[in-house]
């Protein structure tokens, strides 16, 4: 959701702030997570490890860290090429924000198949998950729309989400000492 | 026996549509057709029985970027509202070539049909965010009116330096661009200014009489107020506007906005909305 307030910063200088714009931002990032959700899914069950998940986060997190050195030339290729003005925010989000989204998606089956031991209570795990990761939307929501937009420059804003994913990536990764 | 509800008894509604963008009232009260958003964020007003007369006061403060730029003959208009500016324009400069951009279609419909705004071969209007059109832009304006800021909320995109740059560009030589802007969001109103300043070497803010609208009119050479107010007689004498021109000529603030304290605007970094509410 951080992601999706941001982004509009990043497309309103080359196709403005409408309703195209707006529509394509919020389609890209439910597609992505769809995908995200889905391959998540299948991976997990092929390789059930927390390095994988891990790794799932840091690769969106470089994604998200390089946009700001990506996302001025693209938009403006795409800009100059005009694939007209209700494609060119839709295929600027596809290109910008479709993998580091979709990578996003995948975190939260990864964690129920990781988390789940037994079928009883898969319920209840699954709907804490969901629970936690909407929470998180909810925290990305309000601090990028009430403290990170208003307070630092969107490129600092998408290096800073970037690195917070890769750093979670790498807590998440690394292997824990076994207490003996 | 007074009825309370006669004291509203002469407002109609005569148009009510929520667009993509804005809830669009139209009423007429007294002789006035006004457009708002929303309930209370009024928009453009014209008389019924002159349409041409500029009913907004901050409107009448437009043309006098003409002073800047006697030559002019082609105008770009960002943000049409009612179309009370175009309108006018059309009327007192015959030979001004006027295009107009405005991103809600149906702001456009209402201006049509209850604001008797007129699309013809000297006034072109195109729908479509107002950055992409002048990015697109091929053509060279004399003057550019930048009418897109509302009251309540900002574009941003519309107020970067990039932005201001991307005027620039389309401006032909001694072209200048006028803002309609609110001095009561006084955070915002000198960001605003600080970032017109870095693009543009001499700005000028006429205070709308009455009101907290400043008409800001940026652009590359320098004039002192004598000869503003000189040039606005020579104009009120030639055209006969229905209004004291040079009375709002007059209006012109030479003084320095203290701009300490606010950042230039830029794609990167425009907090609008903080500066706008900024210890409210």
């Amino acid at each position: 959701m951080a992601m999706e307030l941001i982004g509009s910063r990043v497309l309103a200088p080359y196709f403005g702030n409408s309703i195209f714009v707006w529509g394509s931002l919020i389609s890209v990032f439910l597609a992505a997570l769809s995908s995200g959700y889905f391959i998540g899914g299948l991976i997990s069950d092929k390789y059930p490890r927390k390095s994988i998940l891990g790794c799932i986060i840091i690769i969106s997190g470089i994604m998200v860290s390089v946009l700001p050195f990506i996302y001025p030339s693209l938009n403006s290729w795409i800009f100059d090429y005009d694939f007209g003005y209700r494609m060119n925010p839709l295929i600027a989000s596809m290109a910008l924000f479709f993998l580091p989204g979709a990578g996003m998606g995948m975190v939260s089956p990864f964690v129920i198949k990781l988390s789940a031991k037994r079928l009883e209570t898969i319920g209840n795990l699954s709907g804490r998950i969901y629970a936690i990761s909407t929470l998180g939307s909810i925290t990305g929501t309000l601090g990028s729309a009430f403290f990170m937009i208003p307070t630092w420059g969107t490129k600092f804003n998408l290096n800073l989400l970037g690195i917070i994913l890769i750093l979670t990536g790498i807590i998440v990764g690394i292997p824990k000492k076994v207490k003996s | 026996m007074i009825f309370p509800f006669s004291l509203f008894a002469r407002e109609k509604v005569l148009f009510e549509k929520e667009s993509l963008y804005h809830h669009i009232v139209v009423i007429e009260q007294d002789g006035v057709r006004y457009m708002k958003f929303g309930n209370n964020i009024l928009q453009s007003a014209v008389y019924t029985a002159n349409p041409l007369e500029l009913q907004l006061e901050y409107t009448k403060y437009l043309p006098l970027s003409m002073l800047f730029n006697r030559q002019a003959n082609r105008i770009l208009m960002i943000g049409l509202g009612g179309g009370a500016f175009p309108r006018y324009m059309r009327e007192y400069f015959p030979n001004m070539q006027i295009d107009v951009v405005e991103i809600d279609p149906m702001v456009a419909e209402a201006a049509k049909k209850y604001f008797y705004f007129k699309e013809d071969s000297r006034c072109k209007l195109s729908i479509l965010d107002g950055r992409v059109f002048i990015k697109r832009s091929e053509n060279k304006y004399d003057i550019i009116v930048l009418d897109a800021y509302n009251s309540d909320s900002i574009p941003f995109h519309l107020t970067t330096k990039e932005f201001l740059t991307e005027i620039k560009e389309d401006l032909s030589p001694g072209g200048v661009v006028a803002a309609n802007l609110w001095s009561s969001d006084y955070d915002l109103y000198r960001a605003i200014i600080k970032t017109y300043g870095e693009v543009f070497p001499y700005l000028y803010k006429f205070r709308v009489w009455g009101k907290n609208n400043i008409v800001l009119v940026a652009g590359e050479e320098k004039f002192d107020k004598k000869e503003i107010i000189h040039r606005a007689g020579l104009l009120q004498e030639a055209l006969k506007f229905d209004y004291d021109f040079v009375f709002a000529a007059s209006q012109l603030d030479m003084n320095e906005v203290e701009l300490t304290g606010v950042p230039v605007l830029t794609d990167d970094y425009a907090p609008v909305d903080k500066l706008q509410h900024m210890g409210k």
